[in-house]
């Protein structure tokens, strides 16, 4: 390669390496921490071009079983035999493979091993009714050979455009071995094939092999044995065979042919937009999965204020995921940076199991891109991923690359949030990256326009003035406090506890606030605490009552889009022929087409947060708005708010529900029976004697509570603010109506002390 | 008086016809003569202004060609705009993937979405195995917009890409027409990811006050009783 450094210098360099892994004091895991801490090459010039590379993954990736397992030593010996077996075997499957049927081999094809050209060898047993190019017959060898040129032709296509800017892979040569190599593990891994990328991978191991290889054998050394030029693609194959062992699996891929059956009766007239039937899939690449894992649970677990930017933002881990995985980070970095990023990860971890972890350790390294960032931004920074600029004065530390495995076998060994601070601080020590995530240009980054689907059912506008609400108040104080202990490092336990404090406060004052008498056997249905679940650390699990109110919201859902489908049904039953505005009811049924494929992707996607708008068509929503307010009056003049999930939807088909308790409370003429009877000791009249007797209802009356009357009433309370929380919410305790009523009559002596 | 508008196109085709060569020309105004080969996909942006001023922003998903890839490809054409399918005039086999891929997005792609068909490499018509006519008849039989291209000469590449510019607004649904206020790019459709209730952090916050409140009506019940 380098023309001025001469055969016996290149031995030289090359001995150093030789000795220090052969040593007789070197064990396996003496080298791996050498590889760890960049000790073990030589990389001096900074170039794609390392000598003894080759010999370091022949180590770890090929030697036999042993090797393995820690503190053993490996004798030169024992990697040559591995490498002698595997040669032999990659000459015998080779030429075997490239023999046509009529015992010729391509023009120019060598065997392995062999110097010179294959001769032909005849077969003088030919039956040439069957073994003919010509013959029709079934088994006709030639057929399968045809076909194997086909493969070869496909995979040519890709090598000679493997890394384009690197002369090495220009030169034909080099380009028809890693076609055999490539040829010759599609036709061994029929199920896998050849994909697109394989090349990218062999394309390196190919190169270290060769930089290293050496061509004649004057030295009797088993250097010279051990990098045999004559055996470069050999030994690349077996290199590449060793990793395709664990990386075959981000290659697998089953066509589904079944994704576009489902006949549906309406596609029949209807060109429905079926974006989400492709996911109706019994068959998930192990791509696809390990792409998911990455982003929702190893990346989840780590640093969720990332992946919560991540998954707000709508991006799939497979844009990035797929290339980084198949590839192996070739992309990601320069040749020489990605190279040495393999030195260190084929010592530490030759089963690949911590690449998912580097993925990991890299989205944490731009993290500063990706939080403040925009999709756009986000995809970006993803795909064309930065190389972290070096302060000048940095050259004894760590190289970035094999930064990422040590970060990545942190992260793996402890997949806490802890471990993922210690790597943003790590980051900055050593790569000068800020630990402090910068400001997004337009909107805080903490507040976006967030809205809950039930909020959004009661009333559009209620979602929108609660979420205009002023920051603040104990969680977000303690949401501060959790982060900076995380920045400071603290302990888990205390971490552990602050948030254990964290989520008990809304349960403690709950629980404070609940009436003696009250059931506690009353199903959750309305207490919205969702914020628990969000802000619960993924190591916890789920407590019973966070169950219930999930199933509850789920039938809540599921009853809507009951409501929804019944709409759509019965749009597109109406006759066009029979209707007056036929123009109109087209638009209608395609609306309802529209919210039938929204319900669809609900379904499909398991859409927890269901937008009402997409539900029904314009003019039957405002249908629908118009009559829900009724009822909302009713109740506001009733001083009862009666939240209820399916509330504000006045369904014309009864659902059954099993639980009639509540459901009983939150129909409407229970609401005013109960009202009807509250009404009198509430009514303002009565009330007016003291001004904190405003406080008993004020939960019921809707912003129409003169602030200023309430006695030191805690921060600000602009008119927005009080309403968002007083009106109607369903996510307070008091104003549940499952509660309402009862609490109601035991207002006077809620906690029974005055008895 | 300039409008703006934003698109999500996707270019699609078999391994090696010459996508992300096209890219590069229509973005850069590059060339190569070696282009590696694309993995998963690649996304760039490139605006396009019309006579009238108009700016179209094209947000564009260059995808991989290799057939075993195509049950990733909805992820990269759902809710695109528009798709520039691929074809290399010198292998008449491309030319059947690309109907393929058609057939693929008038089933699966969003109804609206406008397809250009483009014949690639017409700098290497020497070796053309795809005559002009056949393509064209093909195209006007399905209502695709069509031209033959050539990366390497840059022959027809900006054309057919403000060819395409010209047609969206006209064709897309009302709400792409306000440009930027749809943003085409997947997370404005089916929000997945939508981040339950901000305020409710708040909650805490709230019951503290009504504990509070609570306590005061039991005074307030006290001072009544106390009246009475």
């Amino acid at each position: 390669m380098n023309p001025s450094r001469t055969h016996s210098a290149k031995f030289q360099a090359f001995k150093k390496v030789y000795d220090h892994l052969f040593h007789s004091t070197s064990s396996v895991s003496k080298i791996r921490d050498s590889a760890l801490a960049d000790r073990l090459l030589d990389y001096t010039n900074d170039s794609m071009e390392v000598l003894g590379r080759s010999l370091v993954w022949k180590y770890f990736l090929i030697a036999d079983e042993p090797l393995k397992s820690t503190s053993n030593v490996v004798k030169p010996e024992t990697l040559l035999r591995s490498l002698q077996s595997s040669r032999k075997r990659y000459a015998d499957l080779l030429s075997q493979k490239m023999i046509a049927p009529d015992g010729s081999y391509p023009e120019g094809f060598v065997v392995p091993g062999c110097s010179s050209p294959s001769p032909r060898r005849d077969n003088p047993f030919l039956d040439l009714e069957r073994n003919n190019p010509l013959s029709l017959h079934n088994d006709n060898p030639w057929t399968e050979w045809f076909a194997a040129q086909e493969l070869r032709k496909m995979i040519a296509q890709d090598v000679e455009r493997t890394f384009p800017e690197i002369d090495f892979f220009r030169n034909t040569g080099v380009q028809d071995q890693l076609t055999n190599v490539l040829f010759l593990y599609s036709s061994m891994n029929t199920s896998t094939g050849y994909r697109q990328g394989m090349h990218e991978l062999l394309a390196p191991l190919y190169y270290a092999v060769d930089v290293d290889s050496l061509l004649d054998t004057h030295e009797s050394h088993l250097i010279s044995e051990l990098c045999s030029k004559i055996w470069v693609a050999a030994d690349a194959w077996a290199l590449f065979e060793s990793i395709m062992c664990f990386a075959s699996r981000w290659y697998e891929w089953r066509e589904n042919p079944s994704t576009y059956a489902l006949p549906s009766p309406l596609s029949n007239h209807v060109q429905l937009n079926p974006d989400g039937q492709a996911q109706i899939k019994p068959y998930i690449a192990p791509i696809v999965q390990d792409c998911n894992q990455i982003q929702a649970t190893l990346l989840h677990t780590t640093d969720p204020l990332l992946w919560k930017h991540l998954q707000s933002s709508g991006l799939e881990p497979q844009i990035y995921g797929i290339r980084w995985l198949r590839l192996l980070f070739t992309r990601e970095f320069s040749m020489s940076d990605a190279m040495r990023l393999w030195d260190v990860l084929f010592a530490c971890d030759p089963t690949l199991d911590v690449v998912p972890w580097v993925c990991v350790a890299m989205l944490i390294r731009i993290r500063n891109l990706l939080i403040p960032g925009d999709y756009t931004v986000q995809l970006t920074s993803l795909l064309r991923y930065p190389t972290p600029v070096l302060p000048l004065d940095s050259t004894n530390t760590v190289h970035h690359t094999s930064l990422l495995i040590r970060q990545a076998l942190a992260l793996q060994l402890a997949p806490t949030p802890s471990t993922g601070v210690s790597v943003v601080a790590e980051n900055r020590n050593l790569l000068d990256i800020p630990m402090e995530v910068p400001e997004p240009p337009s909107t805080s980054r903490r507040k976006g326009p967030q809205f809950t689907a039930t909020r959004n059912r009661s009333s559009p506008t209620h979602a929108r003035q609660q979420s205009s609400q002023p920051p603040g108040g104990l969680p977000e104080m303690l949401g501060g406090l959790f982060e900076r202990g995380e920045s400071l490092n603290i302990n888990k336990t205390l971490m552990s506890a602050v948030t254990e404090l964290k989520r008990n406060i809304p349960e403690l004052a709950a629980s404070f606030v609940r009436s003696p008498l009250q059931s506690p056997s009353i199903p959750m249905t309305v207490e919205r605490q969702s914020q628990q679940s969000d802000e619960r650390p993924p190591w916890e699990p789920k407590s019973r009552r966070e169950l219930e109110r999930e199933m509850a919201e789920l039938r809540a859902n599921d009853k809507l889009l009951g409501e929804s489908l019944s709409w759509v049904v019965d749009t597109l039953l109406q006759d066009e022929d029979t209707s007056q505005d036929p123009q109109r009811l087209k638009k209608r049924k395609q609306e309802a087409l529209e919210s039938l494929s929204y319900v669809r992707d609900v379904l499909i996607n398991g859409i927890t947060e269901i937008e009402d708008e997409r539900l029904y068509g314009e003019a039957e929503l405002a249908n629908r708005k118009y009559k829900a307010r009724e009822p909302t009056q009713a109740r506001e003049a009733s001083l009862v708010h009666a939240h209820t999930l399916e509330m504000p939807k006045p369904a014309p088909a009864p659902v059954a529900d099993t639980r009639p308790r509540i459901s009983g409370n939150n129909r409407g003429h229970t609401t005013a029976i109960s009202s009807s009877s509250l009404n009198a000791p509430w009514s303002p009249n009565t009330a007016r004697l003291a001004p904190w007797n405003y406080t008993k209802s004020s939960f019921s009356i809707d912003g129409s509570l003169p602030a200023t009357t309430l006695p030191r009433l805690p921060p600000p309370t602009s008119d927005n603010f009080q309403r968002s929380h007083i009106g109607p919410g369903p996510s307070q305790v008091i104003s549940s109506p499952t509660k309402a009523p009862p609490k109601r009559d035991r207002t006077p002596d809620p906690l029974g002390v005055l008895k | 008086m300039s409008k703006q508008f934003q698109f999500k196109l996707v270019l699609l085709g078999e391994s090696a016809v010459g996508k992300s060569s096209l890219v590069l020309r229509f973005v850069k105004d590059q060339f190569d003569d070696y282009r590696e080969s694309t993995i998963g996909a690649a996304f760039l942006t490139q605006t396009v202004t019309l006579e009238d001023q108009t700016t179209v922003k094209f947000e564009i998903w260059d995808t991989a060609g290799q057939e075993r890839y195509k049950s990733l490809a909805p992820m990269y054409y759902r809710n695109a705009n528009c798709a520039v399918v691929v074809y290399d005039i010198t292998q008449s086999a491309s030319l059947e993937k690309a109907r393929n891929w058609i057939r693929e997005l008038q089933r699966q792609a969003d109804p609206s979405i406008v397809i250009a068909l483009c014949g690639n490499k017409s700098d290497l018509s020497a070796r053309r195995q795809v005559s002009e006519e056949e393509a064209k008849k093909y195209a006007e039989e399905e209502g695709l917009m069509w031209a033959e291209t050539s990366a390497k000469t840059g022959e027809g590449v900006s054309e057919i890409f403000t060819a395409i510019a010209k047609k969206l607004p006209l064709t897309a649904p009302p709400s792409a027409r306000t440009g930027a206020g749809r943003a085409p790019t997947g997370p404005k459709s089916v929000d997945l990811n939508k981040q339950p209730a901000g305020q409710n952090s708040n909650e805490p916050y709230w019951l503290f006050i009504k504990v509070i409140h609570q306590l005061y009506s039991i005074n307030s019940y006290a001072y009544n009783k106390s009246l009475s």
